[in-house]
């Protein structure tokens, strides 16, 4: 099997976030670069796939600038086979990224199925997977928590709220994202990261992809942080109290209830 | 009497033993020998599919390095050392094998009496007052022997769960009772047809009391009798004989060879190079080749007594672990690989399971009276299953924290000393005159609860003046969990930095409240580097008390104390914590160098338990029964387990650290 993995690279979720002096973008010195947590999972899945089908490859693709490559790197010291960069510049544009992952997949495939993150946990569009999908005109099953393999056709599992779950069978090729609780991540012990290290990363121009500037559909105007967490305040006293001042606070104060 | 000619202090070897006897003895000696060493020769092929030791490097190098391996067969192997420990198993042990030597020498002396003869009737000694001796020692000894196999065979009966039993056992014990049996036999029947008389007659007692029913005998019966019986005998001993190498007697052979080669490390782990790894491209291990020789050797010597199972708390707490079926399974693994059976080590002989449920407690190490390593082997598997990506949830989350951020917590470093808020605690940078280096630790500077011993700890230091520094953001984690969870190389990465920041502030003594620290700093890390002195908190504040730096506190309520396995087991470090918490301890059964783990080792404070299936559960369950109103530990892992422990038996037991208890006590 051809599996693909499509992954991103992001700040560390404990990174505190810095805007730059212009407003219009973060301040990146000083960033842990790390493979975003769902990208993992996606990683982690074609991994399990691989075992399950012999004579199957993974193939790790980032659109990104230059630092994505540690992302890729540490991909390989998870196990993926190989790895490629898709050299276009950093945005928030999902549709450009979809278009540059779905040409580097017609280039480097065909692929049998595409594995990524639901979502990317920097801007959270949850976009890139869906838009794969109807540019590389297959199915898409998203949000994905559970997967069975058959010969030729997959069975997957998401929960879609209230509690309800929803079952969803395809024929291959298909594009997957994936949710937590699919499964969990391998850890890239130090040897493999050495290892990965003298392992090749191929770059693809976006000449190659066919990104132009007029992808560039999506202009980012300003960044804010977010306002600072109010305190916390306690309330104290015998259990009826806290529930009588609780009721007070909610009703009179912010006026909730 | 000794010069009466009428008595002959002496007996006739081979007496009453008809011509073709002895030849059809020698002939059938043979043969058993020829077995045996048949048998030691199979086994023998089993080991070498190993890596290679230099049993010559061994053998004649420096008589130094020799040593310990002479002190270990001495000591642990004819004293018995390590055999001892467990009640009447022990004793039933220890008479069999004293029995069972003074009769092997005896019977040894009487053949070489017995040769020498045939040369020169000069050379004959068996006789006078030596024989007497000998005919009153071996009858002793014999009682002995014959004891302990009842014992052993009582103790078989109802059989402890963690003793391992096949068939064989039986046969074993009853071979044994049966050659003792028939010897006094063989004895009783000679003196009937021999009649010796007085001192020849009485220097073999209980031979003689076995007699007395038979004295009508005729002296025609009696010798057939004796010629049956000993013939009874003496298949029985070669039958023994050349059962050694099949069944548990192989211990005989292996046992001793395995104090010999093993290679006693408690607290360090083999370190391997990227070097070793380019030129062979093995990581850990995976199949039985990769393990060494001695290694394999040390599975033939296990005996299943299962004191290893009785010590380990992975077992104890429900988990897949018995240290004792692991060294089994890899036991058959070893005769199925040799046998050309493609069954596979991970998976088919060793469950992923088993390998990550060890604590790295080194119970099982200290408890194994041959020095079978189990520890050892499941952390060499471990490389492997590391290396193939076997390992997630939360320890990859913390181990991927400790690569990135230098902790397995992930905080940032810069918050290193957070924890030091309003206390006059100087880093090495500011303060080059320092003379000792106060290793916090990850848990001592990020975990909120042991933050509270760590400023204990620096209440003490500034009280008594001690003139220290600490790292701050410059320390890393000592990557002892790394290590312990198969990543090599990520703990020699943290080593090196760490070194490098120690060299850099010229350090030479280091103050630690984490046994696993300071097991790191002092046997993990003069693998890579310098060798520091490194002191643990609890020996350091007894020793300013010792000083009148600090003043000798009142006694404490009552307390008991959980020894950590890093502080008490693996470096012997046991007494200075009960001289700081006085004289007011309420000991748990298992205590000191026997002491039961929290269940933190080995990186599995890192991982999920089961709740049904927690360590620290049965731990605090012990300290509870002490009635003590405190829990003092002395590590900041233990801390964390005990107080989880503690509060699941919903008991008001106080835990904290000995530094925290004794500020209370000093009123500081």
């Amino acid at each position: 099997m051809n599996i693909f993995v499509c992954i991103k690279q992001v700040p560390d979720t404990t990174t505190q976030i810095k805007l730059r002096e212009d407003g219009n973008g973060i301040d990146e010195t000083d960033i842990q670069w790390i493979i975003s947590p769902h990208d993992e999972l996606a990683i982690e899945e074609a991994l399990i796939l691989r075992e399950r089908k012999p004579n199957s490859t993974v193939t790790v693709l980032s659109a990104g600038p230059e630092r994505a490559t540690e992302a890729l790197r540490m991909a390989l010291a998870m196990g993926a086979d190989s790895a490629a960069r898709l050299d276009i510049p950093d945005n928030f544009n999902s549709a450009m990224n979809a278009r540059a992952l779905s040409a580097a997949i017609n280039k480097l495939g065909p692929a049998d199925i595409v594995f990524t993150g639901k979502e990317a946990i920097d801007d959270g569009a949850s976009a890139v997977g869906s838009m794969i999908a109807i540019y590389l005109k297959l199915p898409c099953v998203s949000v994905v928590n559970k997967i069975d393999y058959g010969e030729d056709s997959i069975t997957c599992r998401r929960d879609i709220g209230g509690g309800n779950i929803e079952v969803i069978e395809t024929k291959l090729p298909a594009i997957i994202s994936t949710q937590v609780g699919l499964n969990e991540p391998r850890y890239a012990t130090a040897l493999n990261i050495i290892k990965a290290k003298k392992k090749p990363i191929e770059t693809i121009t976006r000449e190659e992809l066919g990104i132009t500037e007029a992808n560039q559909k999506i202009k980012l105007t300003n960044f804010e942080l977010p306002p600072p967490k109010q305190p916390c305040r306690l309330i104290e006293g015998s259990p009826t109290e806290q529930a009588n001042e609780l009721i007070r606070v909610l009703a009179d104060e912010i006026q909730a209830i | 009497m000794i010069n009466d000619p009428k008595i002959q202090l002496t007996r006739e070897t081979f007496g009453n033993i008809p011509p073709w006897s002895v030849t059809a003895f020698y002939i059938i000696a043979i043969a058993s020998v020829l077995i045996f060493f048949w048998g030691v020769w199979r086994r023998w092929k089993l080991w070498k599919q190993g890596k290679p030791i230099s049993i010559r490097k061994i053998l004649l190098g420096n008589y130094q390095r020799l040593k310990p391996r002479l002190g270990r067969l001495f000591k642990e192997g004819l004293g018995q050392k390590r055999v001892r420990g467990r009640g009447l198993a022990s004793w039933a042990h220890i008479m069999m094998f004293v029995g069972f030597i003074v009769l092997f020498l005896g019977t040894t002396l009487l053949e070489i009496d017995h040769l020498a003869t045939k040369i020169s009737e000069q050379f004959h000694f068996h006789h006078g007052w030596y024989y007497v001796i000998y005919e009153a020692t071996l009858d002793i000894f014999g009682l002995l022997f014959i004891l302990g196999i009842s014992l052993f065979a009582w103790r078989r009966m109802r059989r402890p769960n963690s003793v391992g039993h096949r068939a064989s056992d039986w046969t074993v014990l009853g071979l044994f009772l049966g050659i003792g049996v028939s010897g006094y036999f063989v004895e009783a029947l000679r003196i009937l047809w021999d009649q010796p008389k007085g001192l020849a007659l009485w220097c073999s007692p209980i031979g003689a009391l076995l007699a007395k029913p038979f004295s009508s005998m005729s002296e025609t019966t009696s010798r057939s009798a004796h010629l049956i019986v000993w013939w009874a005998h003496s298949l029985m001993v070669f039958g023994f004989f050349a059962m050694i190498p099949f069944t548990r007697l192989l211990h005989f052979i292996t046992g001793p060879m395995n104090l010999f080669f093993a290679e006693p490390s408690l607290g360090k782990l083999k370190p391997i190079t990227i070097e070793e790894i380019e030129e062979t491209g093995i990581v850990g291990v995976s199949e039985i080749p990769h393990l060494d020789q001695q290694q394999l050797l040390s599975l033939d010597s296990c005996m299943e007594c299962g004191r290893c199972e009785e010590a380990c708390p992975a077992f104890a707490s429900g988990k897949p672990l018995s240290p004792k079926v692991v060294v089994q399974d890899l036991k058959g693994l070893m005769e199925a690989t040799a046998n050309g059976e493609s069954v596979k080590l991970h998976g088919d002989t060793i469950q992923e399971e088993t390998v990550w449920s060890c604590t790295s407690c080194n119970a099982c190490v200290t408890a194994c009276p041959v020095r079978v390593d189990p520890l050892g082997l499941l952390f060499d598997l471990r490389r492997d299953r590391a290396a193939e990506g076997a390992l997630a949830g939360s320890a990859a989350n913390s181990m991927r924290q400790m690569q990135t951020k230098g902790n397995p917590w992930g905080f940032p470093q810069e918050e290193r000393l957070a924890w030091a808020n309003g206390l006059d605690v100087q880093l090495a940078s500011n303060k080059p005159d320092f003379e000792i280096l106060w290793w916090v630790g990850c848990a001592g500077s990020f975990d909120r609860r042991a933050q509270k011993v760590t400023r204990a700890i620096a209440k003490l230091l500034i009280k008594a003046e001690v003139n220290f520094a600490v790292l701050g953001p410059n320390e890393c984690c000592t990557g002892d969990s790394a290590r312990r969870l198969g990543d090599e190389f990520l703990f020699q990465e943290l080593a090196e930095k760490n070194h490098s920041t120690l060299k850099q502030h010229g350090v030479r003594k280091i103050l630690t409240q984490c046994p696993h620290c300071l097991n790191s700093l002092s046997n993990d890390y003069p693998q890579f580097g310098d060798q520091f002195e490194v002191v643990h908190h609890t020996e350091f504040l007894q020793q300013l008390i010792d000083d009148n730096k600090l003043s000798s506190p009142n006694d404490s309520d009552s307390v008991t104390y959980h020894d950590p396995c890093y502080l008490a087991r693996v470096n012997g470090i046991h007494q200075s914590p009960r001289d700081l918490l006085g004289n007011n301890i309420n000991e748990m059964k298992r205590h000191r160098e026997k002491t039961f783990c929290c269940g933190a080792g080995g990186g599995r404070m890192w991982m999920e338990e089961e709740a049904d299936q927690r360590v620290s559960v049965l731990r605090a369950k012990e300290a509870i029964e002490t009635n003590a109103k405190t829990v003092a530990v002395g590590c900041p892992f233990c801390l964390t387990m005990m107080t989880d422990g503690v509060k699941s038996c919903d008991s008001k037991a106080e835990v904290e650290d000995v530094a925290e208890n004794l500020v209370k006590r000093l009123g500081l």
